[in-house]
């Protein structure tokens, strides 16, 4: 438990979390502060994290694939109250099955204030690529880097700090089964949905040159059309793919409009 | 060589998917792709179900899947 | 307008670039990951972790041990619930049965009530409630628990694993078996579960075999009638695993039956080639025996127990008041069971078995008390051969069976697989017809199971009575 104790130290130093900062499952959320959407690879304990804050018990087995709608919970930190939504776990968000298509049409249109990403900390490199996905999509997000009880009886250490620094948002080691580093993710949640984080996601550069053309010309038009958006290249990369989704949004204005503060599933705001 | 030839416990590098556009992204998707490290780790009692170890995880694929896909000696 | 002129651009584009651009994104998304992943992670030493979840793989699923400890492991389980069930049901049973019953009814009849009320409550609401919680409450406190043991260890996709070649052959797509296995708890979340199939050819064949995996309502009843029939006529030392074997034949009869029948659908009316197939196999994980007993107890035997009881009350009353109104010499429920029975018998069941399957449709779990209810009831109406009343308190439910019923061990055999092939439970159907908003497909679901039981009871029954 070498990180996790790390972790909590780091917590108790920067003064992330403040003494008595407890996490109240609720067991309705007509109105809600905040939405967070849970995304992560299946079978990374996305679902244990989900009961963990909402206090539900939404059923968890070690097999990829349970979670196959949205299922949603909500939980009181900070007199505010955060509606948590459970998204299916999925590799990719590139793909058009019906379970990739929950998950990133809530990501990219539910407009979540903030978009927690559980990573299996024991495969962090293949966790990556959908984690790299979503950081296009989205900078309001947070690592949960999860299943770090695992890591430790492998005898594998993991740079968090290093982790955080790459990806340009915040990463909380935990082990959401044995309920440790609950509170501090649900306190970095906090500070990011009030804009107390510098967030600079990563962004992927390296690319083909001649199609990096292509994007480029692209990524200006929507810039040009839709000013202030924050995932252009996200968008070209998917008009250039062919997405009907994202081709219905860009058709329809909703796109534009989201970027204005528009839509937003949040009552509360 | 496909990766339907690789031995049992061996080590190979994806050099290729040769195969439609649909399932070749399901495959990308789950980190087989061109230069990817796999290794058949488990054959199925009944075979033609292969498991392959990569990056940290385990995936099992149909042989008619690994058929078309050609690996080669890794470069290390 | 300028979103259209984006998205002609973009479609221009993508003629230029052609099906590379996937390709081109999806790997250096991987080269990405890798270099962060290389950055963040040191490795001190790769753990003997791994080398033993491989090892443990090796064995689950070898080609000579892969599959005979599969069925051996189901075996245990079984043999683990029918043995360890024993003495608390029977306890449970003395207590609610042949001490509650006797009491309430004294009770009943001290403050003067009625006998129609006393008869509807008592004998009726209260017998059927105290039978479920006596037979059910024992073998789903312990086969629940260690069947999620098993889940929750990572067991179930080395099933997948294991059976995939099956599936291949039976022109489904390999996660089917996974949908299979979640149908072996519940059917109703088995079919929400398919929703991981992207073909739809695929997952209507997923949902219309999803009937065949035993579920948590059907356990119970196969438990019972296997130790009570079926390991009855065996010597005691073994009757145990006569018990648990003769369920082990049936939940793998039921995968045989869901294999044969995709492969019927899929090269009849669901015509279609197999699609790809991936599966992880997650790593291994040491279940909390805790929280495994806590969540199982609560989220499994509860909720199947509640529902249980909430359709047995009424189904209870039902039972009573159509035993107990007469038209032309016999109750509603004898007319019923009367005008069935010829046909039960053909088929080497009976009237009230199928009356109980009608009673029955909005939860399987009842099965069992509703038979022993309309059994009793009808005896009381002299129905049943023996005609004589019996004392409730010496009652059990093997008694009962033979005694008032009539039955042999050809109605128990043929009431284990008339278990395995009916129709779906209410609940279930409801939800085929929302996941495939499709009347057509949803009476299918109901009616091919049904036709499948009649043909294969009718089968085993002209068999049975030839041999013997």
């Amino acid at each position: 438990m070498q990180e996790l104790k790390q972790a909590s130290k780091a917590c108790d130093a920067c003064g992330s979390c403040q003494k008595g900062d407890k996490i109240a499952p609720l067991r309705r959320a007509d109105k809600a502060d905040y939405v967070i959407a849970l995304a992560g690879n299946p079978n990374t304990g996305k679902s244990t994290v989900f009961n963990a804050l909402t206090g539900m018990r939404q059923h968890v087995g070690n097999w990829p694939g349970k979670t196959v709608v949205r299922e949603e919970g909500a939980f009181r930190f900070r007199e505010k109250v955060f509606r948590l939504v459970d998204l299916p776990g999925t590799y990719s968000l590139l793909s058009n099955s019906m379970d990739e298509e929950v998950a990133r049409d809530f990501v990219l249109f539910g407009r979540p204030d903030c978009t927690v990403v559980v990573v299996d900390a024991t495969a962090l490199e293949r966790n990556l690529a959908l984690v790299l996905q979503i950081l296009e999509i989205t900078e309001n997000v947070v690592i949960a880097l999860n299943l770090m009880d695992e890591v430790e009886r492998r005898g594998i250490r993991i740079d968090d700090r290093a982790l955080a620094r790459d990806l340009g948002v915040p990463v909380v080691a935990m082990s959401a089964r044995n309920k440790k580093g609950l509170t501090e993710l649900a306190a970095t949640v906090d500070d990011v949905v009030h804009g107390l984080v510098a967030l600079k996601p990563r962004r992927i550069e390296s690319i083909d040159p001649s199609i990096d053309q292509v994007v480029r010309s692209l990524v200006k038009e929507i810039e040009k059309e839709y000013p202030g958006v924050d995932n252009a290249r996200w968008i070209a990369l998917r008009l250039l793919e062919g997405d009907p989704g994202v081709e219905a949004e860009i058709r329809s204005g909703t796109l534009g409009k989201a970027v204005h503060g528009g839509l937003s599933l949040a009552g509360g705001q | 060589m496909s990766a339907t030839d690789i031995p049992i416990g061996e080590t190979a590098c994806i050099a290729a998917l040769n195969m439609e556009a649909p399932e070749k992204r399901r495959l990308m998707d789950m980190g087989f792709c061109p230069g990817a490290e796999i290794q058949r780790v488990l054959d199925a009692p009944l075979g033609g179900t292969i498991a392959f170890r990569i990056r940290g995880t385990v995936i099992a694929l149909r042989d008619e899947q690994t058929d078309k896909i050609e690996v080669t000696p890794c470069k290390n | 307008m300028a979103a259209e002129q984006i998205l002609s651009n973009a479609a221009s584009a993508r003629q230029q670039i052609g099906g590379r651009l996937h390709e081109v994104v999806a790997e250096s998304l991987f080269k990405e990951a890798e270099r962060i992943a290389g950055r963040a992670v040191i490795r001190e030493g790769e753990s003997r972790k791994f080398a033993f979840d491989l090892a443990l793989d090796r064995v689950l699923t070898s080609r000579v041990w892969g599959l005979p400890v599969m069925g051996m492991m189901l075996a245990a389980v079984l043999w683990i619930t029918v043995t360890g069930a024993n003495v608390p049901s029977s306890m449970l049973n003395d207590l609610l049965i042949g001490k509650g019953h006797p009491w309430l009814l004294s009770i009943f009849n001290s403050v003067g009530s009625p006998s129609w009320l006393t008869g509807l409550l008592v004998d009726g609401v209260y017998l059927a409630t105290a039978w479920v919680l006596s037979v059910m409450l024992p073998p789903m406190a312990i086969f629940f628990p260690l069947f999620t043991l098993l889940e929750d260890y990572g067991y179930l996709p080395r099933v997948s694993f294991n059976l995939d070649r099956a599936f291949r052959w039976a022109g489904a797509e390999g996660k089917q078996s996974l949908t299979m296995m979640m149908g072996f708890g519940c059917n109703a979340a088995g079919i929400v579960s398919t929703r991981i199939i992207s073909s739809p050819r695929a997952r209507l064949i997923a949902i219309l075999t999803n009937n065949f995996s035993i579920c948590n309502g059907r356990w119970p009843t196969l438990i019972l009638i296997g130790t009570i029939f079926v390991a009855a006529s065996a010597p005691p030392a073994v009757s145990g695993l006569v018990a648990a074997g003769s369920v082990l034949v049936i939940a793998v009869l039921g995968v045989l039956m869901t294999l044969l029948v995709s492969r019927v659908l899929s090269r009849t009316i669901l015509k279609g080639e197999p699609s790809h197939f991936s599966l992880e196999l997650p790593p291994y994980r040491p279940p909390q025996i805790g929280r495994v007993l806590v969540r199982s107890i609560f989220d499994r035997t509860l909720i199947v127990l509640w529902r249980a009881l909430v359709m047995a009350a009424p189904a209870g009353a039902a039972i009573w008041i159509t035993s107990n109104i007469f038209v032309g010499g016999d109750s509603l429920a004898g007319h019923f069971v009367g005008w069935l029975n010829p046909f039960g018998m053909a088929i080497g069941l009976n009237g009230v078995i199928l009356a109980a399957y009608v009673f029955a449709i909005p939860a399987n779990e009842i099965i069992i008390p509703t038979i022993l209810m309309l059994t009793l009831n009808l005896a009381k109406s002299g129905l049943a051969q023996s005609g004589v009343m019996i004392e409730l308190d010496e009652a059990t439910t093997r008694d009962v069976l033979v005694g008032q019923g009539g039955w042999t061990l050809l109605t128990g055999v043929n009431l284990m697989l008339f278990s395995l092939l009916h129709n779906p439970c209410s609940t279930t159907l409801m939800t085929i017809y929302k996941e495939t908003k499709s009347w057509k497909w949803t009476l299918w679901s109901a009616l091919m199971p049904i036709g499948i039981g009649f043909a294969v009871c009718g089968l085993v029954a002209v068999v049975w009575r030839l041999v013997s």
